[in-house]
């Protein structure tokens, strides 16, 4: 029974789908330390078994659920804090701690991590890291890829390496692995500890909330943002939608409008001037400043963006990252393609730097509901809609790989060398980057080809386009875009 | 012709029993030095060898027309050369001879010394005229070809009213590509190079357009991040020919500060207090005297100078300017209208680099910014011994670490290359939290995890040049 409660990460998956995956693992470890790490990797090496690491289980596409069965390596054990280096601002740190914890840790002492997952709460370093860490602070500090010395990884072989050398500057370094796991979702290593940069902690932060009528009238925050020569911490757009589906669990919760969030942080002078110019820069876009209570109590809900998930059966969330000149037309396709797949659709946005904003539309679904596992047909379409626009969708595993191909085109024969070379034997949780593996391992039935599982994608939109009526949950009346 | 290829010929160089006797040390010192008295004549005649011919391209098509010659995918025949030009061609890259036909990226500036191995026969592929730019006017980044300048792509963004948020450590005529199949360091106060590139073209050994990352946008939850694990010698899996990188919009207030400083000690002082004042810069540029009156002659001597670039809107930028003050307090002097280093126009920039180019610089130093008095120290102790004087250029980042690029005027022999190289490694290895690293000072790190890395490496570049047209090994 407890191995059922790692058959699934934070999306909703149908029943349907173990049909095609076996989604339940054989065994699931808790190790804690590397070297038992090292030893359950050559075991299942040794007896033939798939071997899956997860941290937190906040991923969104499957990339940390079993496909096959196999042994999982549940790291969040693994969570001890190695030593933290004041002089040189730096920490060590087992893969398994949550962000949330180690961020609290380090302010505590006067540091500061200046990049943290929205999932921060639960996500694991580890865990985050393996899914290409973007997240809040990333549009004035990067991402965990700038903060992230070195790595200890144990290797498919059950090899233990360290990704770097943590004296070195990672801007000349030779030989630096760093890049090969961040994003590598556990198919090449499994990350044990790491050692990441921090800063200073910053003298003040001010949230700030921003109202406008609708997400429409909110769409060119983001351009006006990036094409500034304000420094934000993080900006953030959220739809009257998501609100309102937060009104429904929450009363108290702010009324459905456009709203936006930025925050400033840093010293308290700049983070003041920084403050009027931002207010003058919405004002002038239509917005109108909320009160500092409601944007504090906007900021410190920020890991927390998902109570309407006991509002049904489940709720799925995809992620996409646009070019900002397009958020417009991204605005468009997403509230079209809602519109056409008869469901209701919520879509969350932050900027990632001065090119880039992260796009993730969440919405519910009935499982029990006929019609209601095809909404995923939403997260191929709002690919597409992201490749269209010059972007890219987020995160692969079993439910996105099938994207892979298309990411990458003529560089994805790299990407299966780096896997080829690492996992030789496919057994680090395979089937999920490169391919699609199905439960069964047989020929011809072991795996789904990427234009297939999308066609049957494609199919399921179709036939959801057939539905006589749109789900939702909540109405909104700030009206449409 | 690269970190891999050189890696790998040591490599199978001490495994054969007949230099197993030599240290390694002493075994690189040799062929660096190409002390051929002491190497076997098989080694000589590949140290020797030189590219066939070198090409200077002007299309992406003609680079995929080259790798696939390499490669045997198309023969000299069907690129519709006459018979002369075609036996020409075949006799020159030795088509048929039974060592492969790589194609080679001639880096357009090498700040410290060249690789060990040179190309082997072969083809040299000049990527100087792929020198386009083109400014997305609705983002803030640019598409540039390899070739072109670091300085024109600041220059035209300039004119595109965004800002390059990456300078080059040392102040030299650097081709973007460089940053790429060089050891050009690109520098910001923010973030590694790493954060603004965003996408790389290329050919990959089967001819095939290849492209890393995106181009509109930073690649994040994609898979492993290929660009990264190529980036810094991407030359050796894949022929780069342009590439996507980040802008910034241009402030309404820029400024360049220039602090002077009396001694190293003052400066490391301040420069450790820097990132803890969370004031946001463009760079900071450390430079001892020498340095100064290289960049800027007839200038009054300073010791030590600091150089801030601020950019922002002027309430935040004028609150920062006092605060900075404070921060940096020891210093002699303050210039808070100086011309950005990164303005002259494109010639006078060239004439400086001209300059600085004629300096010896063996590698880069990393250390905690806390340290420099310590490294300055160090380092012209080494300068003392090899009889040369020391000009120091630097970058501080944000996290509190110092990059530094010691330069010796000192002739450009790989004897003294070697000793000075050897020198600041062993005199580095003394401070706590320093490294040192240069082409040479990699062979000489043989800590068995490096050596797993590097395994990786070479096993990747295996697979992914597996027709071994892109810079290929070299087996003894």
């Amino acid at each position: 029974m407890e191995r059922l409660i790692y058959s699934h990460d934070f999306a909703s998956l149908p029943k349907l789908a173990l049909l095609q995956w076996k989604m339940i693992p054989d065994f699931v470890a808790l190790p804690k330390t590397v070297e038992e790490v090292s030893r359950l990797v050559q075991f299942a090496y040794e007896a033939g078994l798939p071997i899956i690491p997860r941290g937190g289980g906040t991923g969104l596409v499957g990339g940390a659920v079993p496909n096959r069965g196999g042994i999982l390596l549940d790291l969040r054990r693994m969570d001890r804090v190695e030593s933290v280096d004041p002089e040189r601002r730096t920490v060590r740190v087992q893969a398994g701690r949550a962000w949330k914890e180690l961020a609290d840790l380090v302010a505590s002492r006067g540091m500061f991590l200046p990049v943290v997952p929205l999932g921060a709460p639960a996500s694991t370093i580890g865990g985050w890291i393996a899914n290409g860490g973007v997240g809040i602070g990333s549009y004035k500090y990067g991402d965990a890829r700038d903060y992230l010395v070195e790595m200890e990884v144990v290797l498919p072989s059950g090899e233990i390496v360290h990704t770097a050398d943590r004296t070195v500057d990672l801007a000349v370094a030779y030989a630096n692995l760093n890049p090969a796991f961040f994003g590598s979702e556990g198919t090449i290593g499994v990350i044990t500890s790491v050692s990441l940069q921090l800063l200073p902690k910053p003298e003040s932060l001010t949230p700030l909330s921003y109202s406008f009528k609708d997400l429409w009238a909110a769409r060119d925050v983001p351009g006006a943002i990036a094409g500034s020569d304000l420094e934000p911490y993080h900006a953030a757009v959220m739809d009257p939608t998501h609100l309102a589906l937060v009104k429904a669990v929450r009363p108290d919760s702010p009324e459905p409008q456009g709203l936006v969030n930025v925050v400033f942080e840093g010293p308290r002078d700049e983070v003041t001037a920084s403050e009027k110019e931002m207010d003058a820069l919405v004002s002038g876009l239509g917005g109108k400043k909320l009160a500092e209570t409601l944007a504090r109590s906007q900021w410190e809900g920020r890991f927390d963006l998902y109570p309407a998930r006991r509002i049904s059966g489940g709720l799925v969330i995809t992620q996409a990252e646009f070019p900002v000149a397009r958020f417009p037309d991204m605005l468009r396709r997403t509230s079209r393609i809602g519109k056409k797949l008869r469901m209701q659709v919520a879509v969350n946005s932050f900027l990632v730097d001065g090119n880039s904003v992260a796009v993730e539309p969440y919405f519910l679904m009935e499982e029990q509901a006929p019609l209601g596992p095809l909404t995923l047909a939403f997260v191929k379409k709002f690919g597409d809609a992201a490749f269209a626009l010059g972007g890219h969708p987020r995160g692969l595993g079993l439910f996105t790989a099938f994207n892979f191909r298309k990411m990458h085109r003529g560089a994805t024969g790299i990407y299966e060398a780096v896997k080829s070379q690492l996992d030789p034997y496919r057994k680090m949780n395979p089937g999920k980057m490169t391919e699609v593996w199905t439960r069964y391992d047989l020929p011809i039935v072991n795996v789904i080809p990427p234009e297939i599982m999308g066609f049957g994608l494609d199919v399921a939109a179709a036939v959801r386009r057939l539905k006589p009526t749109s789900d939702r949950y909540v109405t909104i009346e700030t009206g449409g875009r | 012709m690269g970190l891999l290829v050189d890696r790998a010929f040591i490599d199978s160089v001490t495994a054969t029993p007949a230099m197993r006797e030599m240290i390694r040390e002493a075994l690189i010192e040799a062929l660096f030095t190409r002390n051929d008295r002491v190497l076997p004549k098989d080694i000589v005649a590949v140290l020797s060898r030189e590219p066939s011919v070198t090409v200077k391209v002007k299309s992406d098509n003609e680079v995929q027309k080259l790798i696939r010659v390499a490669n045997g995918q198309e023969s000299t025949l069907t690129l519709g050369l006459p018979a002369e030009d075609y036996h020409y061609v075949r006799r020159q890259l030795g088509v048929g001879k039974d060592r492969d036909i790589g194609v080679y990226v001639r880096p357009r500036v090498v700040t410290t010394h060249p690789w060990i191995v040179p190309p082997q026969g072969g083809i040299e592929v000049d990527v100087r005229d792929l020198s386009s730019i083109e400014i997305d006017p609705k983002g803030n980044r640019a598409l540039v070809g390899v070739g072109a300048t670091w300085k024109a792509l600041y220059d035209e963004a300039a004119r595109a009213g965004r800002i390059v948020p990456f300078f080059p450590l040392v102040p030299l005529d650097y081709g973007m590509g460089d940053a790429l199949v060089g050891d050009a360091v690109l520098h910001s106060y923010a973030s590694p190079f790493r954060r603004y590139l965003y996408g790389v073209r290329s050919f990959a050994s089967h001819g095939q357009r290849t492209r890393l990352g995106f181009e509109e946008v930073p690649n994040h939850g994609t898979g492993y991040d290929a660009l990264g694990i190529l980036q810094n010698s991407m030359s050796e899996f894949v022929v780069p020919v342009a590439m996507s990188v980040a802008l910034i919009p241009r402030a309404r207030v820029v400024k360049n500060w220039v602090y002077e400083f009396p001694d190293a000690a003052k400066l490391g002082v301040g420069l450790g207090k820097l990132p803890a004042s969370g004031r946001s810069l463009l760079y900071a540029n450390v430079y001892d005297g020498a340095a100064w009156a290289l960049l800027h002659p007839g200038a009054p001597a300073t010791p030590f100078i600091l150089e801030l670039g601020l950019a922002g809107a002027p309430t935040v930028v004028a609150a920062r300017e006092k605060a900075l003050d404070t921060v940096l307090a020891g210093f002699t002097g303050k210039s808070a209208d100086t011309p950005s280093p990164y303005d002259p126009e494109a010639r006078v920039y060239t004439r400086t680099a001209d300059r600085v180019g004629r300096l010896l610089v063996p590698g880069y130093v990393t250390a905690p910014a806390t340290s420099l008095a310590d490294v300055v120290a160090k380092i012209r102790e080494v300068g003392e011994a090899s009889t040369a004087n020391t000009v120091l250029f630097g970058a501080v980042r944000r996290t509190g670490t110092v990059s530094l690029a010691p330069g010796f005027d000192s002739p450009k022999e790989p004897a003294k290359t070697c000793a000075i190289s050897r020198r600041v490694w062993a005199k580095v290895a003394a401070i706590p939290g320093a490294s040192y690293l240069s082409p040479l000072a990699q062979l000489w790190a043989d800590d068995p995890m490096y050596r797993a890395r590097m395994g990786v490496l070479l096993k990747l570049k295996n697979e992914i040049d597996s027709a071994r047209a892109i810079a290929p090994t070299v087996p003894r």
